[in-house]
C-alpha cells in the first residue's frame, strides 16, 4: 500500500489510541510518528497486509510500554469476576457531551481497562485483535471490556450534562431579593 | 453457554456485524434469541457504544500531525543506504586498506606525518551527501510547522542572526510543511520542505556561500542515493534542492522558466 494512503487511513486512529495512553498531545503526536516511522523502517517486512492495522496499533502500544521506565503487568482477569450489569446511562446524555469531554472521561480510567476499551471503540477492532495488540487472552479482553464499559459509563453520569436553557433558574431572581430585605 | 456469558462476548461484538461469523458469537446470539429482556439489554448497550465511539472518533487530531509524519517518515521507505549490509561491509573493508595505507606511509616517512592530510571538508560532494542521508534516515526535526512558507520564512528571520532568504520563484507557490535549522560542519544550514504536485515532498537545503566554496556558475545537478539534486548560488547563499524525481522535473521546480 501507499505510504501516504496508509497514513491517511490510520493517523487519526493511531492518535486518538496514543492520547488516551499518553499524557500530552505532544507524547500522543511523538508516538504516532515514530510508529510510522517504524513502519517506514520495517513495515516491508510484514508479507500478510490485512495485518497492517494491528501491526501499527501492537507496535504504538509496544512503544508506549517502552516509553514508561516501570511496566506493571497487570493480573489478566477470569470471566467469573465480572458483575453482568452494566450502570444505566442515557444515549441522551452521551449525546450532549464534546468529543473531548468523553476522552477526557476515558482517560481517567485505569490503563488496564482503558486500552482495550479505545481500541474497541475507535478503530471497531475484534475481541481477538485486541488480544494480540495487548498480547493478553482473549478472555482477559472481554472482561476488561466488560469493566471499562462499566468505569466508563460511570465517568459519564458524573458529567456536567448541558441543560435545555427553560430548566436553568437564575441564581437570583429580582423576586427572591425582595422578599431577603 | 449461560445468558451471561452470552451477553459478556456479545459485548465485544462490532456495529457492522463483522464477528457475526465466529462460531462463540453465532452461539451467543442463539441463546438470547430466546431472552427477549436479555436482548433488548444488549441493544440499548450496543447503541450507547455506537455513539461513544462516535464521539471519539471524533476527538480533534492535530492539524500538524500528517505533515510531520509524512515529512519525517514518508521518505524512509526503502532502508536507508548505509545501514545495508553490503554498504556496511564494503564500509569496512575501505576503513581497513585506509587504515593499512596510513599505518604503511607513517612507518615510510616520519612519525610525524602518522595524522596524514586531513580530508577537505565543506566540499559540496559532502554537503550534498549529508543532505541526503538527512533525509532518507528520517532525520528530519522540524523547529516551525506550517504550510505557508511566509510564516516559515518569518521564522526563519526572527531567529538570532537570522536573516530573509530569496527563494526561487517556483518554490514560493507552493504549499510547506515546515522547516529546520541545524548544523553541518560548523554551518548553519536551514531546511525547507515543499510539498509539490508532481515531486512530493522536495526538500530545499540553504547555507553561506562562503562555508561552501564551489564552482557554481551554473546550476550542477547530481544523482545521490537515489536522490536527484540540483545545486546553485544565490544572494550569497548556497541552495540544494533535492526530491525523488526526475532531474528536468527538479530544474522546472527550482528554475522556472
Amino acid at each position: 500500500m501507499d505510504f501516504t494512503a496508509l497514513v491517511d487511513r490510520h493517523y487519526q486512529g493511531l492518535y486518538q489510541f496514543a492520547y488516551s495512553l499518553a499524557h500530552t498531545e505532544a507524547d500522543a503526536s511523538d508516538l504516532t510518528q515514530e510508529t510510522f516511522l517504524r513502519w517506514a523502517q520495517k513495515g516491508g517486512q510484514l508479507r500478510d497486509s490485512a495485518k497492517v492495522k494491528s501491526w501499527l496499533f501492537t507496535t504504538l502500544y509496544r512503544l508506549f510500554l517502552n516509553r514508561r521506565r516501570h511496566v506493571t503487568r497487570f493480573p489478566h482477569d477470569e470471566l467469573s469476576g465480572v458483575a453482568l450489569k452494566l450502570p444505566s446511562i442515557s444515549s441522551e446524555a452521551v449525546r450532549s457531551l464534546e468529543a473531548s469531554e468523553v476522552m477526557s472521561a476515558l482517560r481517567e480510567i485505569d490503563e488496564t481497562f482503558r486500552a482495550p476499551l479505545v481500541l474497541f471503540y475507535l478503530e471497531d477492532h475484534s475481541y481477538q485483535e485486541i488480544a494480540t495488540i495487548l498480547e493478553i487472552p482473549e478472555g482477559t479482553v472481554m472482561s476488561r471490556l466488560w469493566r471499562g464499559k462499566a468505569l466508563l459509563r460511570e465517568k459519564l453520569k458524573d458529567r456536567p450534562v448541558a441543560r435545555p436553557v427553560s430548566n436553568i433558574i437564575p441564581m437570583q431572581s429580582p423576586s427572591r431579593k425582595e422578599a431577603r430585605s | 453457554m449461560n445468558p451471561e456469558e452470552a451477553r459478556l462476548i456479545l459485548q465485544c461484538r462490532r456495529p457492522q456485524g463483522q464477528d457475526d461469523a465466529l462460531p462463540a458469537m453465532a452461539e451467543a446470539m442463539e441463546v438470547l434469541a430466546t431472552l427477549p429482556e436479555a436482548q433488548a439489554a444488549l441493544e440499548s448497550d450496543a447503541a450507547l457504544d455506537a455513539l461513544i465511539g462516535a464521539k471519539l472518533r471524533r476527538f480533534a487530531v492535530p492539524a500538524q500531525l500528517r505533515h510531520s509524519i509524512l515529512t519525517g517518515a514518508r521518505i524512509t521507505p526503502r532502508l536507508a543506504w548505509w545501514r545495508r549490509r553490503h554498504f556496511i561491509l564494503s564500509a569496512a573493508a575501505v576503513l581497513a586498506v585506509g587504515w593499512s595505507i596510513t599505518l604503511f606511509k607513517s612507518q615510510l616517512y616520519s612519525p610525524d606525518s602518522g595524522t596524514g592530510q586531513a580530508v577537505p571538508s565543506g566540499s559540496l560532494a559532502e554537503f550534498r551527501e549529508a543532505a541526503t542521508i538527512k533525509i532518507s534516515g528520517g532525520e528530519i526535526h522540524l523547529n516551525k510547522v506550517s504550510s505557508r512558507l511566509g510564516e516559515l520564512q518569518a521564522y526563519l528571520a526572527s531567529r538570532p542572526q537570522g536573516r530573509p532568504v530569496s527563494l526561487p520563484e517556483g518554490l514560493t507557490t507552493l504549499p510547506t510543511h515546515g522547516c529546520e535549522v541545524f548544523e553541518w560542519q560548523g554551518h548553519e544550514v536551514t531546511l525547507i520542505c515543499f510539498e509539490t504536485a508532481e515531486a512530493g515532498i522536495a526538500h530545499l537545503f540553504t547555507i553561506d556561500a562562503d562555508a561552501l566554496p564551489a564552482d557554481l556558475s551554473t546550476p550542477l545537478p547530481a544523482s545521490v542515493h537515489g536522490w536527484e539534486t540540483l545545486t546553485w548560488k544565490q544572494d550569497g547563499k548556497v541552495m540544494l534542492l533535492t526530491a525523488q524525481t526526475s532531474p528536468a522535473t527538479l530544474r522546472r521546480l527550482a528554475l522556472p522558466g
